[in-house]
């Protein structure tokens, strides 16, 4: 991607992110999700509801700043948007780079695919139960596709996020699916363009 | 060890942390609506419908909590009556407990490796105090606490000049909405004190006070004699 | 051949996991050959009556343990206790949970030093382990640990040190 080269990831990670250890980061969201099970008696749709909400209004937030250190401007097609999430947004927040592959025809929905370990899920094991409920309803990691609707939304982009496959539930990956719904046109915010 | 996981150091961003805590507050409050709700509707009959059986993705214009105007990147959630509720500030203080609960055990693991030398628990009860002023806060926050005094009889004041999560609150209804609100921020950092002390196997009671905005104070009893 | 058997202990002193083998390692001074065979490797050898009463004798050294907890600042803390021809070697983690190790000191009793170290890099380890199910969000400090993974872990220490 031509385009998306200009902005270096690696970069901005390196020498403009204060960074602190992943472990603090996946034991305080660990307890979130843990606590939000107890709270809601273990209906985990309530939980990754929840969990989508919390990310949701982190998302809305994030992207001024994720703007702000990476100055990139409108993507002109949505496999530039997708490169961007991937090797710029996921690498400067949690310093990692998921894949993007299983593109679709119309080239408006693809996969992303996380790397093992990852600092949300590092460590953690699903508690061991005798109706596996909990690994078939619950999605540790719904706060990602929160955050991601939420953020580009905030670029005039209306977007499905939803996790399809999860190793924590005994997948052979983690995958978050992205569908481009729109793009918002009528409400270009000063700057953007 | 083959497989040694926690010797090789990941670091994430320190912003993804900080927005994450920030949540903790809205998510309690919402959390409490929604089990009170339906606590008090329990006699009913439209009680099932409390609970959702399905996935729903969070969209611009949905309502996130029963909380009047609780709307996505608003904080109408804050104007709620539950914000000092025990209810709302017991969960939060929770969410602080455990994770401090496992903090100096990880933590520690992490600076012995890091030195090679295993050979240094931390049994003193200032040296105690002194891990929750740097390492815990350099670790959540990344600066250490400004102060620590002690009365040498079990009462320790730990004092941070600028509480991270609170410096950039800024009520539009004028300070003393900011201080009110903020308060209940401040039940996290005292349950992140009190589960690391407890992992200490130090029982105590840890309340926060704001002193000057952002300065806030906390104050640690124990039962221990220094 | 050394039986051993592992137990590692909450807070409030109640059991959280516990383990029993042997050492794998085939004893220099050669047994006979049907014991042996009859032997399984790694598999312990406690007496039955001995069996029967080791987390009595692990917990009995728990008061040695936990007057240590405040006086040193060793985690390792070696061996603290003997019991009928059974040796205790403790550890202390920085919050407190006790790892205890009961063997009977077949065969090693001039190299006490040399095992002695060798429990030591046995804890650490283990203390590893802890460590990590520490960081599973879904274990909460003072739960039984009964993870497999931890399970066969801990094992594989036990055939690599022992």
């Amino acid at each position: 991607m031509s385009k998306s080269s200009k902005y270096n990831g690696d970069d901005i990670w390196k020498n403009n992110v204060e960074k602190i250890n992943s472990e603090l980061f996946t034991l305080t969201y660990g307890s979130v999700v843990a606590q939000l099970c107890r709270d809601f008696n273990n209906n985990y749709h309530e939980v990754n509801n929840q969990l989508d909400k919390m990310g949701y209004n982190i998302g809305l937030r994030l992207i001024e700043e994720f703007l702000a250190k990476t100055g990139v401007r409108r993507c002109q097609t949505f496999r530039e948007t997708s490169e961007i999430i991937s090797k710029i947004g996921f690498k400067i927040f949690l310093n990692i780079v998921p894949t993007i592959e299983n593109w679709s025809s119309d080239n408006k929905t693809c996969s992303l695919i996380l790397p093992e370990p990852n600092p949300l899920t590092e460590f953690v094991e699903l508690p061991i139960t005798t109706d596996s409920k909990i690994s078939k309803e619950l999605w540790y990691s719904q706060i990602l596709c929160g955050v991601l609707r939420g953020a580009l939304q905030m670029v005039q982009l209306d977007v499905d996020v939803n996790f399809v496959k999860d190793v924590l539930r005994g997948d052979d990956r983690t995958e978050i699916r992205l569908k481009l719904n729109k793009v918002l046109k009528d409400e270009i915010p000063a700057g953007e363009d | 060890m083959s497989e040694d996981l926690l010797d090789t150091q990941t670091y994430v961003n320190s912003i993804s942390l900080q927005l994450l805590l920030q949540e903790l507050v809205p998510t309690s409050i919402r959390v409490s609506h929604k089990l009170l709700d339906s606590t008090s509707s329990t006699t009913s009959p439209s009680s099932t419908v409390l609970f959702t059986d399905s996935d729903e993705a969070t969209t611009i214009d949905q309502q996130l909590s029963s909380i009047p105007k609780d709307l996505p990147g608003t904080v109408h959630v804050l104007d709620s009556s539950l914000l000092s509720d025990d209810e709302v500030t017991l969960r939060i203080e929770n969410y602080g407990y455990n994770l401090g609960l496992k903090l100096a055990d990880v933590l520690l693991y992490k600076t012995n490796n890091k030195n090679g030398n295993i050979n240094n628990k931390i049994i003193d009860i200032l040296d105690i105090m002194k891990f929750v002023c740097r390492d815990v806060w350099k670790c959540l926050y990344n600066k250490q606490m400004d102060n620590l005094r002690t009365n040498h009889r079990g009462t320790f004041v730990l004092v941070d000049n600028s509480y991270k999560l609170i410096a950039n609150l800024n009520s539009a209804k004028g300070a003393h909405d900011t201080l009110t609100k903020s308060k209940t921020y401040l039940w996290l950092p005292c349950g992140i004190i009190r589960g690391t002390l407890m992992n200490f196997g130090v029982e105590s009671t840890v309340t926060a006070e704001i002193t000057q905005f952002p300065a806030v104070t906390f104050n640690i009893h124990t039962a221990i004699n220094n | 051949m050394s039986s051993y058997y592992l137990t590692i202990i909450g807070t409030r002193d109640n059991p959280l996991y516990e383990v029993e083998f042997s050492s794998f390692k085939p004893n220099s001074s050669s047994t006979s050959s049907s014991a042996s065979a009859s032997s399984i490797p790694g598999r312990a050898q406690f007496a039955p009556d001995v069996r029967e009463i080791l987390p009595f004798i692990a917990n009995s050294s728990l008061d040695i343990i936990d007057d240590s907890q405040w006086s040193t600042s060793n985690f390792n803390l070696g061996r603290v206790d003997s019991f009928y021809g059974l040796v205790v070697n403790a550890f202390i983690t920085q919050g407190n949970v006790k790892f205890v190790l009961c063997y009977d000191n077949v065969g090693s009793g001039t190299n006490s030093k040399y095992d002695d170290n060798l429990i030591r890099q046995f804890f650490i380890d283990v203390n590893d382990l802890y460590v990590k199910c520490l960081l599973n969000p879904f274990y909460r400090v003072n739960d039984a640990i009964v993870s497999p993974e931890f399970d066969i872990k801990v094992k594989l220490l036990a055939r690599k040190y022992f």
